[in-house]
């Protein structure tokens, strides 16, 4: 009586404990492939840096791509700071102290503009919620159908009471296609077997 | 000809009214006479928007500059050659070209809507003709481009310069077509809803056009990205920029739409679903040419700004509530006639494909939007570039391309875990086996790495499905394996073509994570003689030529690339990575190991009238890397002419050519996947033949 169960659930929890395995390794393998600023050139931080600020003289381009002449210069001050050992944020902070937070190509995440950050995330959950139960209702709905098929039908011809000639109509196509498929279905059947997954 | 022009709008917006009129009121009182007219206005709105255009190009080409359109955007010295670029170069122009192209667009679906479709057809043509008198009525009273001034200047203003170019030809109008064009599905879809045609007869001729305009936009958006790496000298391809992303959004949907129009196509579901893609694409495509009409957000692709904006954005407030008005009222009719049987199946992943690419395209919205939202909130203006965009949508869209893995391998209704097992085996193993290569050769970066697997993995899942098919043909026809998979895909032209498409896509992912993870850069200025050298390039500054005119001044820095031999140059890199460069400068000549492999000429050009400067890079490419140089400025004019520097910005892009590869192999799929099958059309024809709702009438297979 407990035995399939129990099985299942030993079954589960081995998939479990693959599952933490794998997201064991993946994790150690993040930690490991993470670049700090250390271990960048100065160049390469340059160049990092200049595609997180924006040219503020420019329409939505960052330093990295501007043209503009204070692009350059900015980058030059970028150079200088980095040499004097500012960190990264350090850098970030005090643009944003001269032009404001619109020379951040993207939002720090604090403050205000957690919001920026927490959306997307909202939207990625919100969103599976809503198909996952979506999935689950048509599930259910299919279960109930084929557990019993003269109930479909009566609430086919519920939905479509109040047109009682399209209703007639409907039912005539179905007689019809029940006939002509019988008739078709030895055809068909091989169409399908050839083109299997399609 | 300014009135002829004036003329004609005015007569397109009357023709356009009267369509609506006489199509609802034809089909409301049952005049067919009424109908028909309606539906040969809609040809006429096309005649007299190809008037319009005839007018406005003959405008330009006669320098007539008492239009203030022609005057603004040409010049005497213009090439006639960018007579059409000027055109659509700004808001009155591009507005007369959408409209002329919606016109043309409408036409042909009203002229190979099928017979079946006619009961719906009134409606669907009224919706078209509500969006053309809508650009009609814009351009005849708030943006006309044939309004004249009381004195004609000698000489136009000319057209910006970095739309002087010959992918003007093709970026531009690709995308604003495509955008606009999304109308047609959606006028099928609605239509079918008025009319109370809810069942699938919109469904093929709207997946037809779907699949054209979601074609045009990509092909459009990478045609530009193309233009802004090759050409314009922005380092970049994509930058996240909002113009790039408001074409983004409705192919993201339009993507969504034709695979899930698949799932209706063939097993009658998500009917509802299929409609809510549809409006969710018009309503973006109404977004993005709103966007594109300046106003609410800034962009790189500023060219043409102007209050217009605020008009289409209000013209797209009321698409929504239409769309979804007609959508809520005619719900209760739209059930799905079967159920998902499992979640290894087709349609389900079809469900997950259409979240993800919703999720992606939410996001991407929520981005574009957060800087007015910003704005609004607590008067803090925010910039959301590429930084933002990688981060929050690269996890996505790496879930997506393991989906489009996977969703090949199911087959429709259910699968059996040890079949998907077995067909799991092939791509799984190649997935591990680039994990190990990659991290055996030492590339660590979590996310490049995954990609690389997920890409691998995908790849291998459309190889084995073709190989598998093949073999199968091969064996139980006796084909030779070649002919064996050509007819394979003949077979089913849609699926296959899908599969094309996901070999484009796969190749647009390789560039974008060779690019995105392992590019280098160096800048650096030089004089003659001098060379840059980084990773296992010289790059050599031997000469500058100039051209310079009353417009312009042009440079082109002529650059000799060497590929060296690294050991050669090891005490200097070690040097240079000291000092935290990643690159560095030589004085001497030539060393043993270096090898002449070509010259570039990248070019700088300042344009005086418009204060502004254009580049054209230098590149040299391979499958593998391209050297890209951009000649940032050219330094030194002044008295000290030994010092003939220039200032380059050197990068090593990895496989980017992967990201041009992708556009013919883009191509080729939607071809092929648009391709009418003639045995399958004959067999559509028949089924209809014998009644016309043949998938209701198919009796509902449930196994309890």
């Amino acid at each position: 009586m407990f035995s399939p169960s129990a099985y299942k659930l030993a079954r589960k929890t081995t998939k479990f404990r693959h599952v933490l395995v794998v997201a064991a390794v993946l994790l150690a393998l993040m930690t490991a492939s993470c670049v700090t600023e250390d271990d960048l050139t100065t160049d390469q931080r340059v160049y990092q840096l200049s595609q997180q600020l924006m040219c503020p003289v420019c329409d939505g381009q960052t330093l990295d791509q501007s043209q503009a002449q204070l692009s350059e210069d900015m980058k030059a001050v970028i150079r200088t700071k980095i040499e004097d050992g500012e960190t990264n944020a350090e850098i970030r902070s005090y643009f944003v102290d001269r032009y404001g937070e619109i020379v951040l190509a993207s939002p720090e995440a604090g403050g205000f503009n957690v919001i920026a950050w927490v959306v997307p995330a909202l939207i990625f959950f919100a969103g599976a919620l809503l198909v996952g139960n979506a999935y689950l209702n048509m599930r259910r709905r299919g279960r109930l159908a084929g557990a019993t098929d003269t109930r479909q039908t009566v609430e086919q011809s519920q939905a479509s009471a109040d047109e009682p000639e399209l209703e007639e109509y409907l039912q005539r196509a179905d007689r019809e296609m029940a006939s002509a498929l019988r008739t078709r279905s030895t055809i068909q059947g091989a169409d399908t077997e050839a083109e299997g997954k399609g | 000809m300014d009135q002829v022009g004036t003329t004609a709008i005015w007569l397109g917006f009357a023709v356009s009214v009267y369509a609506v009129l006489a199509s609802i009121i034809g089909v409301r009182t049952a005049i067919p006479e009424l109908i028909v007219s309606g539906r040969r206005a809609v040809y006429m709105s096309l005649l007299v928007a190809f008037v319009a255009a005839v007018a406005l190009i003959i405008a330009f080409l006669t320098n007539d500059f008492s239009i203030k359109y022609v005057a603004n955007n040409s010049n005497l010295v213009m090439g006639r050659g960018y007579t059409l670029v000027a055109f659509y170069a700004a808001n009155e122009g591009s507005l007369l070209y959408i409209t002329l192209a919606l016109a043309l667009m409408s036409t042909i679906s009203v002229l190979f809507a099928p017979r079946r479709f006619a009961a719906a057809m009134p409606y669907t043509i009224a919706i078209l003709s509500v969006v053309l008198a809508f650009l009609f009525g814009t351009m005849a009273t708030l943006a006309n481009p044939f309004e004249t001034s009381a004195i004609a200047p000698p000489d136009g203003r000319g057209i910006n310069p970095l739309l002087l170019h010959p992918g003007m030809y093709s970026h531009p109008p690709l995308i604003m077509a495509g955008l606009v064009g999304i109308t047609i599905p959606f006028a099928f879809a609605s239509g079918a809803l008025i009319s109370g045609e809810y069942g699938d007869d919109w469904v093929d001729i709207a997946r037809v056009f779907a699949i054209v305009m979601w074609g045009i936009l990509g092909v459009g958006m990478l045609l530009g990205a193309w233009w802004a790496y090759t050409i314009l000298g922005w380092g970049g391809y994509w930058s996240w920029d909002p113009i790039e992303n408001v074409a983004l959004m409705p192919w993201l949907v339009l993507t969504a739409f034709i695979h899930s129009i698949m799932v209706q196509r063939r097993r009658g579901m998500f009917r509802m679903w299929n409609i809510v893609l549809i409006n969710i694409a018009f309503v973006l495509a109404q977004l993005g040419m709103s966007i594109n009409r300046g106003g609410s957000v800034v962009s790189v692709h500023s060219f043409a700004e102007s209050t217009l904006g605020l008009l289409f954005l209000s013209f797209m407030a009321l698409s929504v509530i239409f769309a979804f008005a007609i959508f809520i009222w005619r719900y209760p009719r739209l059930r799905s006639e079967r159920a998902i049987e499992s979640f290894m199946s087709r349609e389900a992943s079809f469900l997950v494909n259409n979240f993800l690419l919703l999720v992606v395209t939410s996001i991407t919205l929520w981005g574009v939007i957060y800087p007015v939202f910003s704005n609004l909130a607590r008067d803090v203006d925010v910039s959301v570039a590429a930084p933002y965009f990688n981060r929050v949508n690269g996890p996505v869209l790496l879930l997506l391309v393991i989906v489009m893995g996977v969703g090949p391998l199911l087959p429709w209704r259910r699968s059996t875990t040890r079949s998907l097992k077995r067909w799991l085996v092939g791509p799984l193993a190649a997935a591990s086996g680039t994990v190990i290569g990659l991290v055996a050769v030492g590339i660590w970066e979590f996310w490049a790495v995954l990609g690389f697997a997920a890409i691998v993995f995908a790849a291998s899942a459309v190889i084995e499905e073709w190989w598998m098919g093949a073999k199968a043909r091969a064996r139980n026809l006796g084909e030779n394996p070649a002919v064996a998979w050509w007819r394979l895909i003949k077979g089913n032209r849609p699926r296959h073509g899908g599969y094309i498409v996901h070999l484009a896509v796969i190749s647009v992912g390789i560039g974008v994570i060779g690019t995105q993870f392992f590019d280098q850069r160096y800048d650096a200025a030089i004089t003659f003689g001098e060379s840059l050298v980084i990773d296992n390039y010289r790059i050599e500054y031997v000469d500058r030529r100039m051209d310079d005119r009353p417009d312009r001044l042009a440079q082109w820095a002529q650059i000799d690339v060497y590929k060296i031999d690294p050991s050669q140059y090891e005490s200097e890199f070690g040097e240079a990575d000291a000092a935290g460069k990643s690159g560095f400068t030589v004085f001497t000549n030539a060393r043993s190991g270096d090898e002449l492999v070509g010259r570039l000429e990248p070019s700088h050009e300042f344009f005086r009238n418009f204060n502004q400067v254009s580049v054209r890079s230098g590149i040299r490419s391979s499958p593998i890397e391209d050297l890209y140089v951009i000649p940032r400025d050219f330094l030194a004019k002044d008295e000290n002419e030994d010092a003939e520097r220039v200032s380059l910005a050197v990068s090593i892009n990895p496989l980017a050519m992967w990201l041009w590869i992708a556009g013919p192999i883009f191509l080729l799929g939607t071809a092929i996947a648009l391709w009418p099958h003639p045995t399958l059309e004959r067999a559509t024809r028949s089924r209809l033949a014998s009644g016309r709702r043949v998938v209701k009438a198919e009796p509902v297979v449930m196994d309890s």
